[in-house]
Protein backbone atom coordinates (compact mmCIF):
# COMPACT_ATOMS: atom_id res chain seq x y z
CA UNK A 1 0.00 0.00 0.00
CA UNK A 2 1.11 3.28 -0.28
CA UNK A 3 2.96 4.95 2.45
CA UNK A 4 1.58 8.44 1.60
CA UNK A 5 -2.32 6.67 1.37
CA UNK A 6 -4.47 8.07 4.69
CA UNK A 7 -6.83 6.11 5.17
CA UNK A 8 -8.55 8.12 8.18
CA UNK A 9 -8.23 11.47 6.10
CA UNK A 10 -9.71 9.91 2.86
CA UNK A 11 -12.54 8.10 4.37
CA UNK A 12 -13.64 10.92 6.88
CA UNK A 13 -13.54 13.23 3.91
CA UNK A 14 -16.02 10.82 1.71
CA UNK A 15 -18.21 10.56 4.73
CA UNK A 16 -18.50 13.74 5.49
CA UNK A 17 -19.44 14.64 1.50
CA UNK A 18 -22.12 12.21 1.07
CA UNK A 19 -23.30 10.76 4.73
CA UNK A 20 -26.62 9.04 3.74
CA UNK A 21 -24.77 6.33 1.24
CA UNK A 22 -22.05 5.57 3.40
CA UNK A 23 -23.89 5.55 6.64
CA UNK A 24 -25.83 2.74 4.78
CA UNK A 25 -22.17 0.96 4.60
CA UNK A 26 -21.14 1.66 8.25
CA UNK A 27 -23.59 0.17 9.47
CA UNK A 28 -24.13 -2.85 7.79
CA UNK A 29 -20.00 -3.44 8.47
CA UNK A 30 -20.54 -1.99 12.47
CA UNK A 31 -23.44 -4.76 12.53
CA UNK A 32 -21.49 -7.77 10.80
CA UNK A 33 -18.37 -6.93 13.30
CA UNK A 34 -21.21 -7.59 16.12
CA UNK A 35 -22.99 -10.32 14.80
CA UNK A 36 -19.58 -12.35 14.34
CA UNK A 37 -18.60 -12.02 17.80
CA UNK A 38 -21.76 -12.93 18.86
CA UNK A 39 -21.25 -16.34 17.05
CA UNK A 40 -17.48 -16.36 18.32
CA UNK A 41 -18.40 -15.77 21.67
CA UNK A 42 -21.09 -18.64 21.50
CA UNK A 43 -17.97 -21.06 20.72
CA UNK A 44 -16.34 -20.18 24.15
CA UNK A 45 -17.28 -22.16 27.50
CA UNK A 46 -18.65 -20.37 29.79
CA UNK A 47 -15.69 -19.90 32.52
CA UNK A 48 -13.80 -18.36 29.35
CA UNK A 49 -16.96 -15.71 29.23
CA UNK A 50 -17.09 -15.08 32.80
CA UNK A 51 -13.61 -14.24 32.90
CA UNK A 52 -13.42 -11.48 29.96
CA UNK A 53 -17.01 -10.13 31.13
CA UNK A 54 -16.02 -9.92 34.60
CA UNK A 55 -19.75 -11.80 35.05
CA UNK A 56 -21.34 -12.42 38.83
CA UNK A 57 -25.14 -12.36 37.94
CA UNK A 58 -25.53 -16.14 38.77
CA UNK A 59 -28.89 -16.14 36.47
CA UNK A 60 -26.61 -15.12 33.65
CA UNK A 61 -23.88 -17.51 34.03
CA UNK A 62 -26.28 -20.26 34.38
CA UNK A 63 -28.17 -19.45 31.42
CA UNK A 64 -24.22 -19.44 29.73
CA UNK A 65 -23.96 -23.10 30.75
CA UNK A 66 -27.15 -24.67 29.71
CA UNK A 67 -26.95 -22.53 26.51
CA UNK A 68 -23.03 -24.02 26.03
CA UNK A 69 -24.09 -27.74 27.27
CA UNK A 70 -26.73 -27.38 25.17
CA UNK A 71 -24.94 -26.63 22.13
CA UNK A 72 -22.15 -29.28 22.72
CA UNK A 73 -25.15 -32.18 22.90
CA UNK A 74 -26.57 -30.83 19.78
CA UNK B 1 -33.16 -5.94 16.44
CA UNK B 2 -30.69 -8.20 14.25
CA UNK B 3 -32.67 -7.50 10.87
CA UNK B 4 -31.18 -4.27 10.09
CA UNK B 5 -28.17 -3.07 9.88
CA UNK B 6 -28.72 -0.40 13.28
CA UNK B 7 -27.93 -3.09 15.69
CA UNK B 8 -25.91 -0.83 17.66
CA UNK B 9 -27.67 2.67 17.30
CA UNK B 10 -31.17 0.77 18.04
CA UNK B 11 -29.31 -1.06 21.56
CA UNK B 12 -27.72 2.21 22.79
CA UNK B 13 -31.13 4.39 21.49
CA UNK B 14 -32.88 2.07 23.53
CA UNK B 15 -31.24 2.28 26.52
CA UNK B 16 -30.80 5.98 26.99
CA UNK B 17 -34.12 6.31 25.89
CA UNK B 18 -35.02 5.05 29.24
CA UNK B 19 -31.92 6.92 30.99
CA UNK B 20 -33.38 9.59 29.78
CA UNK B 21 -36.54 9.12 32.41
CA UNK B 22 -34.30 8.99 35.39
CA UNK B 23 -31.05 10.85 35.15
CA UNK B 24 -28.54 12.89 32.90
CA UNK B 25 -26.49 11.16 30.61
CA UNK B 26 -23.54 11.19 28.13
CA UNK B 27 -22.58 8.89 25.88
CA UNK B 28 -18.46 9.78 25.11
CA UNK B 29 -15.35 7.77 23.29
CA UNK B 30 -16.00 4.88 20.56
CA UNK B 31 -19.24 5.01 20.14
CA UNK B 32 -19.45 8.73 19.42
CA UNK B 33 -16.98 8.52 16.88
CA UNK B 34 -18.38 5.44 15.16
CA UNK B 35 -22.10 7.41 14.49
CA UNK B 36 -19.88 10.15 13.22
CA UNK B 37 -18.66 8.32 10.58
CA UNK B 38 -15.31 6.13 11.67
CA UNK B 39 -15.47 2.61 10.34
CA UNK B 40 -14.11 0.76 13.32
CA UNK B 41 -15.66 -1.89 15.38
CA UNK B 42 -16.72 -1.25 18.97
CA UNK B 43 -18.17 -4.02 21.34
CA UNK B 44 -19.32 -1.10 24.26
CA UNK B 45 -20.62 1.86 24.77
CA UNK B 46 -19.82 4.11 27.54
CA UNK B 47 -21.56 5.99 29.40
CA UNK B 48 -21.55 8.25 32.58
CA UNK B 49 -24.93 9.52 33.96
CA UNK B 50 -25.33 12.46 37.16
CA UNK B 51 -24.93 10.60 40.37
CA UNK B 52 -28.10 9.86 42.12
CA UNK B 53 -29.87 8.22 44.97
CA UNK B 54 -30.60 4.41 45.91
CA UNK B 55 -34.09 5.17 45.02
CA UNK B 56 -34.12 6.51 41.65
CA UNK B 57 -31.13 3.57 40.70
CA UNK B 58 -34.41 0.94 41.78
CA UNK B 59 -36.52 2.78 39.54
CA UNK B 60 -34.13 2.79 36.71
CA UNK B 61 -33.08 -0.85 36.97
CA UNK B 62 -36.51 -2.12 37.41
CA UNK B 63 -37.16 -0.40 34.13
CA UNK B 64 -34.56 -1.54 32.50
CA UNK B 65 -34.78 -5.13 33.44
CA UNK B 66 -38.68 -4.88 32.28
CA UNK B 67 -37.00 -4.06 28.79
CA UNK B 68 -35.08 -7.31 28.64
CA UNK B 69 -31.63 -5.47 29.75
CA UNK B 70 -29.50 -7.44 32.58
CA UNK B 71 -26.85 -6.33 34.35
CA UNK B 72 -23.49 -8.71 34.14
CA UNK B 73 -22.27 -7.74 37.68
CA UNK B 74 -25.06 -9.04 39.68
CA UNK B 75 -29.24 -8.87 39.69
CA UNK B 76 -29.30 -7.01 42.69
CA UNK B 77 -30.26 -3.41 42.33
CA UNK B 78 -28.99 -2.60 45.85
CA UNK B 79 -25.66 -4.52 45.36
CA UNK B 80 -24.75 -3.03 41.72
CA UNK B 81 -26.11 0.64 43.54
CA UNK B 82 -24.03 0.22 46.58
CA UNK B 83 -20.97 -2.10 45.96
CA UNK B 84 -20.19 -0.68 41.84
CA UNK B 85 -21.86 2.59 41.20
CA UNK B 86 -21.62 4.35 43.99
CA UNK B 87 -17.94 3.30 44.25
CA UNK B 88 -17.02 4.77 41.16
CA UNK B 89 -16.48 1.18 39.26
CA UNK B 90 -18.73 1.10 36.46
CA UNK B 91 -21.19 -1.93 35.30
CA UNK B 92 -21.95 -3.66 32.06
CA UNK B 93 -25.53 -3.81 30.84
CA UNK B 94 -26.70 -6.32 27.97
CA UNK B 95 -29.37 -7.10 25.61
CA UNK B 96 -31.47 -10.19 25.61
CA UNK B 97 -28.80 -12.33 26.93
CA UNK B 98 -26.18 -10.85 24.27
CA UNK B 99 -22.79 -10.30 25.66
CA UNK B 100 -21.67 -8.08 23.28
CA UNK B 101 -23.20 -5.25 22.20
CA UNK B 102 -22.90 -4.00 26.11
CA UNK B 103 -23.22 -0.28 27.70
CA UNK B 104 -20.83 0.37 30.40
CA UNK B 105 -22.25 2.34 32.63
CA UNK B 106 -20.92 4.98 35.54
CA UNK B 107 -21.68 7.69 38.10
CA UNK B 108 -19.80 10.83 37.08
CA UNK B 109 -16.88 10.62 39.18
CA UNK B 110 -15.12 14.88 39.74
CA UNK B 111 -15.92 18.03 38.32
CA UNK B 112 -14.60 17.04 34.78
CA UNK B 113 -17.52 14.65 34.23
CA UNK B 114 -20.13 16.49 35.84
CA UNK B 115 -19.01 19.80 33.02
CA UNK B 116 -19.37 17.46 30.27
CA UNK B 117 -22.66 16.78 31.09
CA UNK B 118 -23.52 20.15 31.48
CA UNK B 119 -22.15 20.90 28.30
CA UNK B 120 -23.90 17.82 26.45
CA UNK B 121 -25.25 18.04 22.70
CA UNK B 122 -27.28 15.97 20.70
CA UNK B 123 -25.90 16.12 16.58
CA UNK B 124 -28.06 15.88 14.00
CA UNK B 125 -25.21 14.56 11.91
CA UNK B 126 -25.15 11.39 14.00
CA UNK B 127 -28.12 10.20 12.93
CA UNK B 128 -29.26 9.30 16.16
CA UNK B 129 -31.22 10.82 19.62
CA UNK B 130 -29.21 10.60 22.40
CA UNK B 131 -26.66 13.17 24.31
CA UNK B 132 -23.28 12.98 23.48
CA UNK B 133 -20.15 14.81 25.45
CA UNK B 134 -19.22 17.64 23.17
CA UNK B 135 -17.31 16.84 19.76
CA UNK B 136 -14.31 19.50 21.85
CA UNK B 137 -14.22 17.08 25.22
CA UNK B 138 -14.26 13.88 22.58
CA UNK B 139 -11.17 15.14 20.87
CA UNK B 140 -9.49 16.60 24.04
CA UNK B 141 -9.86 13.16 26.11
CA UNK B 142 -8.56 11.28 22.92
CA UNK B 143 -5.79 13.58 22.17
CA UNK B 144 -4.56 14.38 26.24
CA UNK B 145 -5.69 11.35 28.31
CA UNK B 146 -5.87 8.05 25.98
CA UNK B 147 -3.54 8.80 23.35
CA UNK B 148 -3.19 5.40 21.52
CA UNK B 149 -3.17 5.04 18.30
CA UNK B 150 -6.82 4.38 17.80
CA UNK B 151 -7.81 7.09 19.86
CA UNK B 152 -5.52 9.85 17.94
CA UNK B 153 -7.06 8.15 14.72
CA UNK B 154 -10.50 8.74 16.34
CA UNK B 155 -9.57 12.38 17.29
CA UNK B 156 -8.32 13.14 13.42
CA UNK B 157 -11.90 11.61 11.97
CA UNK B 158 -13.45 14.08 14.26
CA UNK B 159 -11.30 17.33 13.90
CA UNK B 160 -11.50 16.28 9.80
CA UNK B 161 -15.94 15.68 10.21
CA UNK B 162 -16.92 18.95 12.46
CA UNK B 163 -13.86 20.79 11.28
CA UNK B 164 -16.68 24.09 10.62
CA UNK B 165 -17.92 23.39 14.15
CA UNK B 166 -14.91 22.64 16.42
CA UNK B 167 -14.07 25.58 19.24
CA UNK B 168 -10.17 25.09 19.82
CA UNK B 169 -10.79 27.52 22.84
CA UNK B 170 -12.71 25.20 24.15
CA UNK B 171 -10.37 22.21 23.40
CA UNK B 172 -7.64 23.90 24.84
CA UNK B 173 -10.14 24.29 28.21
CA UNK B 174 -11.18 20.74 28.71
CA UNK B 175 -7.50 19.54 28.40
CA UNK B 176 -6.48 21.83 30.99
CA UNK B 177 -9.14 20.64 32.75
CA UNK B 178 -7.71 16.79 32.34
CA UNK B 179 -4.34 17.48 33.32
CA UNK B 180 -5.95 19.18 36.36
CA UNK B 181 -8.22 16.42 37.78
CA UNK B 182 -7.23 13.04 35.61
CA UNK B 183 -2.86 13.51 35.34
Amino acid sequence: MNKEFDFIQVWAEEFKRNPIKNRKILDKFVTNQILLAQYQLKKLPPEKLIQIFNIKNETIIQHLQEHYNKSRNG
Amino acid sequence: MTNDFKYLTNFCQSFCNILEKYTKYIVVSGFFVIVSGRSRATEDIDIIIERFDLDTFLKLHSELVKNHFQCLQSSNPIEIHDLYLKENIPVRYIFNEQLIPNVELKFAKDKLDEFQIKTRVKIDFTEIDIYFSSIEANIAFKEELLKSPKDIDDAKHLRIVYSERIDERMIKKIKEMIKRYRL
